[in-house]
């Protein structure tokens, strides 16, 4: 290690282009090394940028040696790729981390709080803090949910929080997933991965760990076993192989020593959900499920859903069995909720929201509605009911026919669209894929997809999802339609 | 007035069946005028039975079958007494008044102003309205009975025209249906006026030594509105009336859909279940009147 380039950085070179307006992950506006980041700008930017593609080669090799791929809807064949991975990890220093991390908890346990509330004594509601008309209206709120009371009281065990970084620096929440939020498995597989690559510069960085999630995951599912049984049987209920995110369930389930089971190996009896072995059956107590609530019970449901168990719900209210995420989480995660979230976090804690969100506008209000419509091509607007960028409209970089196309849609069904102004990503200096030109890197648009287990205790994993969006300029960093992903590093000092 | 009322739900299946879940919402309501003195659900064969409220406070049972049966008999049993309605004057408040105050109505009674599964607000459905739209002169309650008799003198009432999944543009094309498809239908017209309206599924007790028109009904359907001054109140479509004390409430919900009386899944190698379903509404005192039969088709095979 170079320790005098550690404690005396240099400024990148002229050929790393720091946009103004932007925040640089990376760099500050003289061009040096933020806090944190010097070591890897030193070792891995300034000494030695040629080796960046190669460290991504044998990364690509490895992926595709460990299989972690994803299926991308939409696509007729060769639905399997590899996540591309880039060489350059981002670093978020100790204090930074401190405050995200205090930031995240307290949302988490706010949007638990709501969810708990809204299928409970609907206090939220009576009070007008939030709309009844909104809840009530959005599609992904659970009648079925109504009553139900999970061991305590929590409904959500693991949310993914996506978080953008504006140009003043600041961590604001851009959504979140508190249904079946996936990604924690690139997680743990970039730090593998990066830690193959580059032992030293992980070891002398202080690198925080993320290798203890799975046990921390299997720990928070123990934990909503009925009755507290202290040895439940826990499974992880996926949909099938077709599903995107099919090899983290696979990875998950075998990192946490659970079974992976699909809706027909289990059956309901009695009110109790079994799953079926080459001795019998077994009780299950917990199921982490990773398969939407419409398709979890034909019986109160999809009656033509092959993919759930028959009889689950009652299964649940009868007390024999636990899932996680719980029924109707997804009326937290609503973008159309998006919007009062900070409310929900002051009345439910009484605090103030220690994580800002980005400023969100609600259609149905006519009002606001004229203010977005006037300028549409100045916002980003999202369906209030569809999750992986699908549908998504950028205003400055749609075409006139699609920002007419979505005008129409918005004045046809307010209700089920949102508009939030542009937020600039930050960048991250980032693995170009041809290196003619400029440099072998440059800067591209990332998010942070922190993950956050709620349980007796609240674990934060350190770090969280980097995602790049690896063509130049583009905003949508969602791994079906386009991103990468980098390994997070959260510093222990 | 007190009945005995005594419903049973009878599956045959041609080839076994097994892994049999269903929920059934047989249990009448407790309401300001009605009691359930008695409730008792029996199963054969031998089931796991779960009992909690849904979201609109309906009864629900859940029954467990896993070994492999030919039959399943689903018994319900219950005891009600069902006082007289009693006479309301709801508020006179014409149309102009009542929808200055919709906003704060809106989030109340979201669920019972809104389409739902079975009435959704289809271009048939607001053309209907249309024809039929209240003035603003026109009273809340004046416009719910013309409604109520409206729909009845428009549509005839006829069995095989719609079915149990029907929505409200099935009755629409069709020109005639049952107890139900009137009852979506009015539910839409209230609530296009903005009039919460909701559904109810419930017995109609005969009326002693006369022979029912709908005698082949095993279960009624009507609809409550929310009048200004009175609060929820009963009519019933298919008689073009208000509800009597022969109208015997089991459950509320926005439609058909939120309220069945019974729906499940179940598996079997055959192609076939049968449903059966008999009903014998007794007064007390009286005797024993002939069993209503019909004969649906209401589970989902796996």
């Amino acid at each position: 290690m170079n320790a005098q380039a550690v404690s005396n950085p240099v400024p990148i070179s002229d050929a790393y282009r720091i946009a103004s307006g932007l925040f640089d992950e990376m760099f500050d506006l003289e061009r040096r090394p933020r806090p944190g980041c010097a070591r890897v700008v030193a070792d891995l930017l300034v000494r030695e940028p040629d080796r960046l593609a190669e460290l991504r080669t044998r990364a690509d090799g490895m992926f595709l040696r460990m299989g972690v791929t994803f299926n991308v809807y939409g696509m007729e064949e060769g639905s399997e790729k590899i996540f591309p991975f880039d060489p350059i990890p981002r670093v978020i220093d100790a204090a930074t981390w401190a405050n995200l991390e205090a930031g995240l908890t307290q949302r988490v346990r706010a949007l638990n709080a709501f969810i708990q509330d809204v299928y409970g004594a609907g206090e939220i509601l009576k009070d007008g803090v939030v709309p009844r008309d909104l809840v009530l209206g959005c599609p992904q709120y659970l009648r079925a949910a109504v009553g139900l009371t999970p061991p305590h009281g929590t409904f959500v065990t693991v949310a993914g929080i996506d978080l953008v970084r504006g140009a003043d620096g600041r961590f604001y929440v851009l959504e979140d997933n508190v249904r079946t939020p996936s990604g924690v498995s690139y997680v743990i597989q970039n730090r593998v991965v990066m830690t193959r690559l580059l032992p030293d510069l992980v070891r002398a960085s202080g690198v925080r760990s993320v290798e203890n999630y799975p046990a921390d995951l299997l720990e928070s599912l123990c934990e909503l076993a009925p009755g507290g049984k202290s040895r439940p049987k826990v499974a992880l209920l996926t949909p099938g192989i077709y599903n995107s995110a099919f090899f983290e369930h696979v990875f998950l389930s075998h990192q946490m020593g659970i079974d992976l089971v699909e809706g027909h190996d289990l059956v309901c009896v009695d009110h109790k959900v079994f799953m079926k072995t080459v001795h019998g059956l077994q009780q299950v107590d917990v199921l982490y499920r990773r398969i939407d609530d419409d398709f979890l019970d034909p019986v109160v449901f999809r009656p033509d859903s092959l993919l759930g168990v028959a009889g689950i719900t009652a299964a649940i209210r009868a007390g024999n069995v636990s899932v996680a995420n719980g029924f109707g989480t997804g009326i937290a995660d609503d973008k159309a909720i998006f919007a009062y979230t900070p409310a929900i976090v002051r009345y439910y804690l009484n605090e103030e929201p220690l994580l800002p969100i980005v400023e969100t506008h609600i259609l149905s209000d006519p009002d606001v509605r004229r203010m977005v419509l006037r300028d549409l091509d100045r916002y980003v607007v999202k369906p209030t009911n569809a999750s992986g960028g699908y549908g998504v409209i950028i205003g400055p970089k749609a075409t006139y026919r699609e920002l007419i196309e979505a005008r129409e849609a918005i004045e046809r069904e307010p209700n089920h669209f949102i508009a939030q102004p542009v937020v600039q990503l930050s960048v991250h200096p980032t693995l170009l894929g041809d290196t003619n030109g400029a440099g072998p890197f440059a800067p591209r648009h990332v998010d942070l997809r922190p993950f956050v287990l709620l349980g007796k205790k609240t674990r934060v994993l350190p770090g969280g999802l980097t995602r790049v969006a690896l063509r130049e300029g583009s905003l949508i960093v969602n791994s079906s339609q386009g991103g990468g992903s980098k390994d997070t590093w959260v510093l222990e000092r | 007035m007190i009945y005995r009322i005594r419903h049973t739900t009878h599956f045959i299946y041609d080839k076994p069946a097994y892994e049999s879940h269903n929920e059934v919402r047989v249990a009448p309501r407790t309401s300001p005028n009605q009691r359930c003195l008695s409730f008792d659900l029996e199963v054969t064969p031998k089931a796991a039975v779960l009992a909690y409220d849904d979201s609109f406070k309906n009864r629900v049972h859940a029954i467990s079958v896993h070994p492999p049966h030919d039959e399943l008999t689903i018994v319900a049993t219950s005891v009600v007494e069902r006082l007289a309605p009693r006479p309301s004057t709801p508020l006179r408040v014409p149309f102009g008044e009542f929808l200055a105050e919709d906003a704060a109505r809106s989030a109340e009674h979201f669920e019972f102003l809104h389409p739902s599964k079975f009435v959704p607000f289809s271009e048939r459905l607001r053309k209907f309205f249309w024809s039929a739209r209240p003035a603003p002169t026109e009273t809340v309650v004046e416009y719910t009975m013309r409604i109520v008799r409206y729909v009845r003198d428009q549509f005839e009432y006829e069995k095989d025209k719609t079915h149990v999944h029907s929505g409200v543009d099935d009755i629409l094309s069709a020109g005639g249906g049952v107890c139900q498809d009137f009852a979506h239908l009015t539910i839409g017209l209230l609530r296009l006026a903005g009039v919460p309206a909701r559904y109810v599924s419930g017995y109609l007790a005969p009326r002693a030594g006369v022979a029912s028109d709908y005698a082949d009904q095993a279960s009624h359907a009507w609809i409550e509105v929310l009048l200004p001054g009175t609060g929820w109140t009963g009519f019933d479509p298919t008689l073009r009336s208000r509800t009597t004390d022969h109208h015997i409430r089991i459950a509320i919900g926005r439609d058909y859909s939120d309220v069945p009386p019974l729906r499940g899944v179940y598996r079997s190698a055959g192609s076939n279940g049968e449903m059966q379903v008999e009903l014998s509404i007794q007064r007390e005192g009286e005797p024993e009147p002939e069993v209503l039969r019909a004969q649906m088709q209401n589970q989902s095979q796996q």
